[in-house]
């Protein structure tokens, strides 16, 4: 009853004009971004980020995680019909769903994409509701040693779950760590990797990193393929999907949303994990296996279903923990802080218009995308006909406006310029530039907790396996690990990113 | 042939003495820039937003606030000490780049009293010394003999430099030492408090208003010279400590060679403007205190300032980079 109670008050606090308005704001941008290949969310929030500080707090949240979840309707699009992910969590919707549009059924691959996308993410804003209140009173028993063993477990599971190369993974997570060290000591105020340039003194702006390595270095890297590739854009109609097909996608959709909520909490997880992991999972429990990659439609169903999920449940350690399981994710604490809100265990009881409001607005915003994405069809396929030499000086124009707007010096620029080249040459090398934000983000305040855990226990490193709750992150941090190095998972997790 | 050129030479010189005075009197003729050096959002920049914008009413001008952060306030205090001396580019700083920063860095690129004229003080920020809940202790007196006590055992937490100083000064004058934990912010420290992870800290009474009132924590003392107007039962510090007095400002500087008269023009639009009930409100809903100076006595206030900080960090351990 509480539960109504809360909720009650979330929709009073989303549906004000102003917070529906930049919600649609939000999604539409979302659904935007998403059907343009190249252009991810991460890039999307780290442009718009130096435009929320003239909103408020409640409603800068609501737009950013309306693009958010946006993009992952968006992106099914762009996979169904171009055969392009125009999102990475849309990757695998290509197999199938192209293949459908191929046979004609662009529009039920389409409509089977937003009604999974619908139910997945109507069930993970519910379970966002009831699990995230009491898991955030748990958490105001997280002292310093409990907060550095939950980013170890966090940092562990970014690498170990991170798409390519583990070896990659772990470099991309140090390089990020030491990139995030840049700046004055904690403890002491000594600076640090700064090289006596003052415009190093605080530190690199997340902003600003994210921008280069997120939209920069996609942006040239986009240039890379000129390839031409048969676009069945014409071919859309239909999009009610026959009571056969619904019949169908029912089990895979709950599936879907199942395996994408669970694997959306974890860190590293997301909504691109939840999207292979589900297809995965089609194919392995459906009677004829071998339809799979020839227009199934439990293919496009399943994987768009999870992904959204995903994508929401992404929120639940966020906003009561404070620890941010994708770069997405990462981006929207920064957002927080910027905003004066400490992302952690107070959030909801300090800040419940926020906590509440935010919840119903991705219910509201959930509907919004259902109808954009269905009878509204027709604007985002005429979109991928836009040519890319006027889409992408466009885009860069809007990120060099963001980076100049945050503390008014060209130097961003350069250092963003930076990050651009180094992104697109680490892309190549075949690095995923998301563990490195992680261990951006989560590498300074991975120090200061274990600082503070440590000059607090004067010293004394037992505090770290005494406290439960710490022994407890640090266990399983350990057998994250050991599940690694044992070969025969190793091998198992390698076929899973294969397929 | 020589008399010739210094005549020459004479006649800007001349140019510029007029134009300055004939530049005074118009003054001022169009929006004024004023540079934060800190984010946008920070308590300097909310007091520069609120104070300016009524300012720049009885001037009949607006004032452009610039955010420009980095380096405690030295990024946005250096562009503004090389800026024109027009009148049209301002800064509203604070203790840290406009006195602390002197002592915590060892290459400065703008001399905080030299480069600038003062115009005005805008606001002193106090701070409540508070201890977590359960600690043994009504008052400040009681709370100095119990650490003396357990000299060693207590631990403090600080967010920011101003919290340091202040902890470090409170420290030595009553000799006691207690473990230091650093953090990010200050609200992070506050939450370690709460839940009974540190014993004491010294933070703004923004940070703690709430905690207050419902109880969870313990306001003993405020680091002004008098008790504040929002908390007429917290005593000073000076109560029970002769003579302490810590407090972080927010003060408003022109670029050195400023003509006299326009800083008079501008001081007089502050000061006023601080001395309304409507500002009195706000920075009392905030613990902090109005600040209104003649720029000779901001000048003699960062002067003694400059001196008090370096004491302090060098006290706090802090080391100059």
């Amino acid at each position: 009853m509480e539960l109504l109670a809360n909720l009650t008050h979330g929709f009073d606090v989303a549906v004000t004009p102003i917070n529906l308005l930049y919600c649609l704001f939000g999604v539409t941008l979302g659904t935007l971004i998403g059907v343009l290949p190249g252009i991810g969310p991460a890039a999307t929030l780290a442009m718009l980020l130096p435009m929320t500080f003239s909103l408020s707090p409640i409603t800068s949240l609501i737009m950013l995680a309306g693009i958010y979840y946006g993009s992952q309707y968006g992106g099914s699009t762009t996979a169904i019909l171009v055969n392009l992910p125009g999102e990475a969590s849309s990757a695998v919707t290509t197999l199938d769903g192209y293949q459908m549009a191929r046979q004609g059924r662009a529009g039920a691959a389409l409509g089977v994409a937003a009604i999974g996308s619908f139910v997945a993410g109507t069930v993970a804003t519910l379970l966002l509701a009831v699990f995230a209140p009491p898991l955030s009173k748990v958490a105001l028993s997280f002292g310093s040693p409990e907060y550095f063993s939950l980013m170890v477990f966090g940092l562990i599971g970014a690498v170990v779950l991170a798409s390519g190369s583990l070896l990659k993974a772990i470099g991309m997570v140090l390089l990020g760590l030491a990139t995030g060290l840049v700046g004055p000591d904690i403890e002491t105020g000594n600076q640090r990797f700064t090289f006596g340039a003052e415009n190093l003194y605080d530190g690199i702006n997340v902003v600003i990193v994210a921008m280069g390595l997120f939209a920069f270095a996609e942006i040239v890297l986009n240039l890379d393929h000129t390839e031409e590739r048969r676009s069945y854009t014409k071919d859309v109609h239909g999009l009610l999907p026959s009571l056969e097909d619904l019949r169908r996608i029912v089990n895979p959709v709950l599936r879907g949303t199942t395996i994408g909520s669970f694997l959306g909490v974890l860190p590293g997880g997301g909504p691109l994990l939840a999207a292979f992991a589900a297809y995965t999972v089609e194919k392995k429990v459906a009677s004829d296996p071998s339809r799979f990659g020839r227009g199934a439609i439990e293919g496009a169903a399943a994987p768009e279903s999870a992904n959204n999920a995903g994508a929401q449940t992404s929120f639940i350690p966020l906003l009561t923990l404070g620890i941010p399981t994708t770069a997405t994710m990462a981006l929207m604490l920064g957002a927080m802080t910027m905003q004066g809100i400490n992302p952690g265990p107070q959030v909801v009881s300090k800040s419940p218009d926020l906590f509440w409001g935010m919840i119903a607005s991705m219910w509201l915003g959930n509907a919004m995308l259902v109808v954009l994405n269905l009878p509204m069809i027709g604007i985002w396929v005429r979109l991928l006909t836009v040519p890319y030499r006027l889409l992408y000086p466009a885009i860069l124009l809007f990120c060099c406006i963001g980076l100049t707007s945050l503390d008014n010096r060209a130097f961003d620029l350069y250092l963003g310029a930076a990050f651009g080249f180094a992104g697109y040459v680490l892309l190549k090398l075949g690095c995923e530039p998301a563990p490195f934000l992680l261990g951006f983000i989560l590498g300074p305040s991975m120090e200061e907790n274990l600082r503070r855990a440590l000059v607090l226990s004067r010293g004394d490193f037992a505090v770290l396996v005494e406290q439960p709750i710490s022994a407890a992150f640090l266990l399983a941090a350990a057998a994250l690990l050991v599940a690694v190095i044992v070969p025969a998972v190793r091998k198992r997790r390698e076929e899973a990113f294969h397929e | 042939m020589f008399r010739g050129l210094l005549k020459i030479a004479l006649v800007p010189v001349s140019l510029v003495a007029l134009s300055t005075a004939a530049l005074a009197q118009a003054y001022p003729s169009k929006p004024i820039k004023l540079v934060v050096p800190f984010s946008a959002g920070a308590i300097s920049d909310g007091v520069a937003r609120f104070v300016s914008d009524r300012a720049g009413k009885l001037l009949g001008t607006t004032f452009v606030i610039e955010n420009k952060a980095g380096a405690n306030g030295s990024i946005g205090a250096r562009e503004v000490a090389t800026a024109e001396p027009d009148g049209y580019t301002l800064i509203v700083s604070s203790n840290s780049a406009h006195a602390a920063n002197l002592y915590l860095y060892k290459s400065l690129t703008y001399d905080p009293v030299k480069d600038f004229v003062p115009v005005t003080g805008l606001t002193q920020n106090p701070h409540l010394v508070v201890i977590r809940s359960g600690l043994p202790a009504k008052d400040l007196k009681e709370f100095i003999a119990y650490a003396k006590a357990n000299d060693g055992k207590l631990s403090w937490g600080t967010g920011n430099s101003g919290s340091l100083a202040n902890a470090s000064a409170l420290m030595s004058k009553t000799g006691f030492k207690a473990v230091k934990a650093s953090y990010k912010s200050q609200p992070q420290a506050v939450v370690d408090l709460l839940a009974g992870r540190i014993d004491f800290m010294t933070v703004d009474y923004f940070n703690v208003g709430e905690h207050m009132t419902a109880g969870t924590l313990k306001a003993l003392a405020v680091t002004s010279k008098n008790r504040l107007d929002a908390l007429p039962n917290i005593p000073p510090v000076a109560a029970t400590v002769p003579g302490y007095e810590v407090v972080g400002w927010i003060a408003m500087f022109a670029p050195a060679k400023t003509p006299e008269a326009i800083v008079g023009k501008l001081n007089k639009a502050f000061t006023d403007v601080l001395k309304s009930k409507e500002v009195q409100d706000y920075m009392q809903s905030r613990g902090m205190l109005p600040f209104p100076t003649t720029p000779a006595e901001l000048g003699a206030f960062q002067k003694q300032q400059i001196t008090q900080w370096a004491e302090m960090l060098e006290l706090a351990g802090v080391e100059r980079q």
